[in-house]
């Protein structure tokens, strides 16, 4: 039966590649490998962080001292049954940022879409944390723009995550796989851009391998303390009441 | 033992949730290849606020089942990246359990590659609706919607604006869903910009009843759906055309639009001096609704009215425009929807004004048995027209399951006109017969008003529906005019004059009621049933009344019984019919039959005579549709009707309006019976945007209402009214359309035949007319994107005329009519447009002199201005001056050359301005973007 699946998917890309003369992606893929860069904008978070901390001068002090944006690369590996986003081999820009990285900025996600599972490994400053939850869920408005991403021709989609972040998705249902960067999944297909306004970032897919070597690269992580969503709400609320406003937007990256 | 817990919750709550959701299952099914489609993504969206609710693959059989529905309309959109986006709405009641069967994707076929893969998602099937994103097309800058149109894939426009939509004429041209300024398509395609223009929806709009009840009734009418952009919503839109040129020929028109969320007031205006005149004046059936109204035959019925045949529509399919005319015209349109869209409102008024200056010459050969004369008739006429038409629909749905309509349709003309008309009739010795010169003067009023009010309501169960509709017309006409002229004979010799000068009053009033009520219910999940009930009550009266000079008066007093009557006719319907029908996925029959008792009561007060009689009337209907799948569908109908006797047919009275044709009515005429049979068959390939279609309509007539004609004599025509059985008709029509070697060019070939057999009588011997008319155009068309674009057309028509009463003088000739058009787009925003249509009809029996005729058109045009919206033109029509009216009419036992004239060569300069105040005019389009930085929470969401 297997066989005749891959098979009758063989034809159908055969079929597409031979009739397209430009780079092609597949019309269903079932596994791969996505890079996704993400982009931040270093002096907006600056703006922000001042403002939350009580203190908007701050901020110009250090924007002349980092530049504006802040880019990294990510993988993300896929089957139509799991995925894991990691950093990429040297994918992560180290921040000059006062307190060094921002937290959360170098998950580790593993989804598994058989199971319903969430497992991700986070590193808040000085401790790392290993997430087990079920999978994220997520209220999806489908619209009908669309937008090219990689080679796929992406649908947009857009929902409101946390109660007050405004999130636009980018999804192609080439992609049997229902994840994407982070823990954004519960679209019909990969998500392969992600635009947040108010976060001031934005994730896009540069490229697509339709190729995954060994499966067992997409295991879920392992390291850190064990705690599910609602537990790292609380550690986080409980240990940086300091921060004042910016907890806030520090939560709404941490729980992305 | 939390976990357990949790699971049992988990449990309980999952029971719950589906004791009250149901399931919906499909297959996803690639009928060109004839495979399913596995992996395709499947979406259910809820309507109301686009959120995701459920969403899952097709397996390996292409089959899919979305769970855990609850009840509410949701968008099922299936996608996958090697075919085209399929959308269909789907309404879920409680615990419903839904097979939808196949839904069959088209592939992104390789024609259309280029256009799907580079525009993202430009074209989109949703449900029976072919969307295309208008700003995935490419068109010149400054482009009506016309021009996007033309780069559509399946779609094509011709010169005159007639739109044609995968094969298929488009008859109607809406602007977000509404009716705009009736039914001129071009109003909208020429006057609207493009890039105002969010999608263009192409689909097939059912008759209203049809949509409600389910019972199809072949009233299907190519449709195209403008949606305007969001943004649209602010500010101002239009366009306004000066132009003018020597020999006072004048063109100007304008047109401005504000749109506001559901809101619409446009207004539009035209004077022009070169045969335009907009509108769609001519949306006749408006007037002519079926059932049992009475049938008024209106060429030569009604004196009076020979001016208001409302002829004046030249702007869509016309031919040749007649005579010189100079033309006013305007109008408003207002819509718009209210109280959650449960009210909507509709509403045209127009103005127009047309004189018309006509001549013509006509050569005549009257054939009768032993006796053959020629009549050589010239005239000339004026005519001034104005007509004020107003047009309202008003809807109120409280809920979704009720629906009350009103509709008023009313139209007032008043008509002043002269005509003067010579009469020569020669025998075969070219010896006078008779000469007559008139002139005739008439002013007339006209009223129309047309009330409906329907009441729709639909039952829970599905299927089950109860209509109710009621309808009031009122229709008079009257007028008065003189008729004065010279009669003369010339029977043996010798010379009689018979001097005519009389007085002429016409008043036609009539009233008709009527109300019908509809039931339809399901029988079975197949079978459906409508039984319907109505009654009609029309009231009519028509006086005609002649007067000439009493002896020694010069006061028009004394009546001429032998040219006047005065009629009153009652007719009292009831009809009771019933349908049924059987409905499969891919193809539904229905069989059904009408009973109509009808009772007339005739009143001749003149003659003092009354005429009562009731007739009983079958009205069969069989249909029979198979639709293999979205794009290929055979049809067959079967149909049967009743032709009442017009009222002039009926009426014993002379009517001299023509002193040397005098037309006799029969008052013993039986109704006529027409029976029909109609199949067509259409297909249309996405992949290669090949259309073929072929058809075949045969009719056949038992009491065919026919004329008989007898030359009496002093040498004037007496013309009456008999039943006649053995007359038919039959035409055939096939045809394709498809690119051509995968390149730009669209090639077509067309075959239209038609095929008459009737009987008649003339001067008491029967005989029979048979005609054959066949026409056969290959055409050629050539379009690079905002280029050029060509093409070529070669009709040929072979006409076949035999008369059995003249078994010698069959006509048989070939005539051809070739036509060229080429636009050229030159650098620095000029364009160069030239077109050419050429007519050669051969010299034939009656027909001694051939003729030609080459009308060459040339056009020079210059966009400016940022958004290229003013455009400069310099146009030239029929550049050889060789435009002239001509036709060729063969009837029973006569054939007729008639001459008249027409505009020839003229030139004219002018502008156009688009104009737009609002977000478009700021080159902001809602087309497909990337993420907006910052972005608030614009939300363009799927409808």
């Amino acid at each position: 039966m297997k066989h005749w699946i891959s098979l009758c998917l063989f034809l159908l890309w055969q079929g597409q590649a031979n009739a397209q003369t430009e780079k092609t992606t597949p019309p269903i893929s079932l596994k791969g490998k996505l890079t996704f860069e993400r982009k931040m904008n270093n002096h907006k978070q600056m703006d922000e962080m001042a403002k939350g901390m009580g203190n908007p001068a701050m901020a110009e002090t250090f924007k002349k001292q980092i530049p504006k944006y802040k880019t990294d690369v990510f993988e993300l590996f896929f089957t139509d049954k799991k995925s894991i986003y990691k950093p990429a081999k040297d994918g992560i820009t180290e921040s000059k940022m006062m307190m060094g990285a921002m937290p959360a900025d170098r998950n580790i996600v593993y989804n598994n879409y058989e199971n319903h599972t969430y497992t991700a490994e986070k590193k808040l400053f000085e401790k790392t944390y290993l997430v087990s939850d079920s999978l994220k869920q997520y209220q999806w408005k489908i619209t009908e723009e669309f937008r090219k991403i990689a080679g796929f021709n992406c649908r947009r989609a857009e929902t409101i995550i946390m109660d007050s972040v405004y999130v636009i998705a980018f999804y192609t249902d080439a992609i049997v796989a229902e994840g994407g960067p982070e823990g954004f999944n519960g679209l019909p297909g990969m998500i392969l851009g992600i635009v947040m306004p108010r976060l001031n970032i934005t994730y896009f897919a540069t490229q697509y391998d339709n190729y995954l070597g060994d499966e067992t690269v997409i295991d879920p992580p392992g390291k850190g303390d064990k705690v599910n969503y609602h537990d790292l709400d609380d550690k986080i609320r409980s240990s940086m009441k300091q921060w004042g406003d910016f907890m806030q937007r520090i939560l709404w990256y941490v729980n992305l | 033992m939390k976990k357990y817990l949790l699971f049992l919750i988990g449990l309980l709550a999952l029971s719950s949730t589906h004791a009250q959701t149901g399931s919906l299952s499909g297959r996803v099914y690639d009928s060109v290849n004839v495979k399913v489609i596995p992996y395709a993504s499947i979406s259910a969206i809820r309507k109301s606020d686009s959120v995701l609710v459920k969403h899952t693959r097709s397996n390996i059989q292409g089959k899919f089942t979305l769970n855990a529905l609850p009840a509410d309309t949701f968008i099922i959109l299936i996608a996958h990246a090697s075919f085209i986006d399929f959308v269909d709405e789907v309404n879920m009641n409680e615990k419903e359990v839904k097979n939808l069967g196949d839904y069959n994707l088209i592939q992104r076929g390789s024609v259309l590659r280029d256009v799907i893969i580079s525009n993202k998602a430009g074209i989109k099937v949703k449900g029976d609706t072919l969307e295309f994103l208008a700003d995935s097309f490419k068109v010149k800058q400054g482009a009506m919607v016309e021009d996007l149109l033309k780069v559509l894939p399946g779609i094509q426009v011709n010169k005159k604006g007639e739109i044609t939509a995968m094969g298929e004429k488009v008859e109607k041209v809406l602007v977000d869903g509404e009716e705009f300024f009736g039914d001129d398509p071009t109003v909208a395609t020429q006057n609207i910009q493009s890039k105002v223009i969010d999608k263009v929806q192409v689909f097939d709009k059912k008759s209203e009843q049809a949509a409600f009840t389910g019972f199809d009734d072949g009233q299907e009418q190519k449709t195209i759906n403008l949606k305007l952009k969001k943004n649209m919503n602010k500010g101002v839109f239009g366009k306004v055309e000066l132009g003018g040129g020597p020999d006072d020929r004048w063109q100007n028109q304008g047109m401005i639009n504000s749109f506001k969320n559901k809101r619409q007031i446009s207004a539009y205006g035209l004077m022009s001096s070169n045969g335009k005149t907009g509108l769609g004046w001519e949306d006749k059936n408006k007037y002519t609704g079926d059932g049992p109204s009475m049938q008024m035959d209106e060429d030569g019925g009604f004196m009076w009215n020979s001016f208001d045949g409302e002829e004046d529509g030249n702007s869509w399919g016309a031919q040749i425009p007649e005579g010189y005319t100079k033309a006013w015209t305007g109008g408003v349109h207002f819509a718009d929807k209210w109280n959650e869209n449960k009210q909507h409102i509709n509403t045209n008024y127009s103005f127009g004004r047309v004189n018309r200056t006509k001549s013509e010459r006509s050569y005549t050969e009257n054939l009768f048995p032993g006796n053959t004369f020629e009549s050589i008739d010239t005239s000339q006429s004026f005519s001034s027209r104005n007509t004020h038409k107003l047009t309202t629909r008003y809807e109120f749905n409280p809920d979704t399951s009720l629906a009350i309509i009103y509709n008023l349709n009313s139209r007032v003309g008043f008509t002043d006109g002269e005509t003067q008309n010579t009469t020569g009739n020669i025998n075969s010795n070219e010896v006078p017969i008779s000469q007559r010169k008139t002139i005739n003067t008439s002013t007339a009023t006209t009223a129309r008003v047309n009330n409906q009010l329907t009441i729709n309501k639909k039952f829970k169960k599905a299927g089950r529906t109860l209509s109710f509709n009621s309808s009031y017309n009122y229709n008079k006409n009257s007028g008065h005019g003189d008729l004065s002229g010279d009669n003369a004979f010339t029977i043996g010799g010798t010379l009689t004059h018979n001097l005519i000068d009389q007085k002429k009053e016409d008043d036609y009033l009539s009233n008709v009621g009527s109300a019908d009520l509809t039931y339809t219910e399901p029988l079975s999940k197949k079978f459906l049933l409508k039984t319907s009930y109505g009654f009609s009550s029309e009231n009519t009266e028509s006086g005609k009344k002649t007067f000439v000079k009493a002896a020694g008066s010069s006061q028009y007093t004394t009546l001429i019984d032998s040219l006047s009557n005065v009629y009153s006719l009652q007719v009292i319907s009831h009809t009771a019919g019933t349908e049924l029908k059987y409905n499969e996925k891919k193809y539904n029959v229905t069989l059904g039959a009408k009973v109509r008792y009808s009772s007339f009561d005739q009143h001749d007060a003149i003659r003092n005579k009354q005429y009562n009689y009731n007739r009983v009337n079958l009205f069969p209907t069989l249909r029979f549709n198979y639709k293999f799948d979205q794009f290929r569908r055979i049809t067959f109908s079967y149909s049967g009707s009743t032709k009442q006797p017009s009222i002039t047919q009926l009426q014993p009275v002379q009517d001299n309006t023509n002193p040397i044709n005098i037309v006799v009515g029969n008052p013993n005429l039986k109704i006529a019976y027409n029976q029909n049979i109609n199949i067509n068959y259409f297909s249309y390939q996405v992949l290669s945007s090949r259309s073929i279609y072929a058809g075949l309509m045969g009719g056949n007539t038992f009491n065919n209402i026919s004329s008989t004609r007898i030359l009496d004599s002093l040498g004037r025509t007496v013309t009456s009214y008999v039943n006649l059985n053995g007359g038919y008709n039959a035409s055939l029509w096939g045809g394709i359309n498809t690119k051509l070697f995968k390149s730009a060019f669209e090639g077509k070939l067309n075959l239209n035949g038609s095929f008459a057999n009737t009987p008649n009588i003339i001067n008491q011997v029967k005989g029979n007319t048979h005609t054959v008319s066949m026409t056969f155009t290959p055409g050629i068309a050539y379009t690079k994107e905002d280029k050029y674009y060509f093409s070529l057309d070669l009709g040929t028509i072979y006409t076949l005329t035999k008369n059995s009463l003249q078994t010698s003088r069959d006509i048989r000739f070939f005539s051809f009519a070739p036509s060229a058009s080429v636009t050229y787009s030159l650098p620095h925003h000029f364009e160069i447009g030239t077109d050419a249509d050429y007519q050669y009809n051969p010299p034939v029996g009656p027909y001694t002199n051939s003729f030609s005729r080459f009308i060459w058109n040339g056009e020079l045009s210059y966009k400016m201005l940022a958004n290229k919206n003013l455009e400069w033109n310099l146009s030239m029509k029929d550049i050889l001056n060789q435009n002239r009216g001509y036709e060729r009419n063969t009837s029973i036992n006569n054939n007729t050359e008639r001459y008249f004239a027409t505009l020839g060569r003229y030139w004219m300069v002018g502008m156009v301005w688009n104009f737009n105040t609002g977000p478009v005019a700021k080159g902001q389009n809602a087309g497909p973007k990337g993420p907006r930085p910052g972005g608030g929470r614009r939300m363009r969401m799927m409808r």
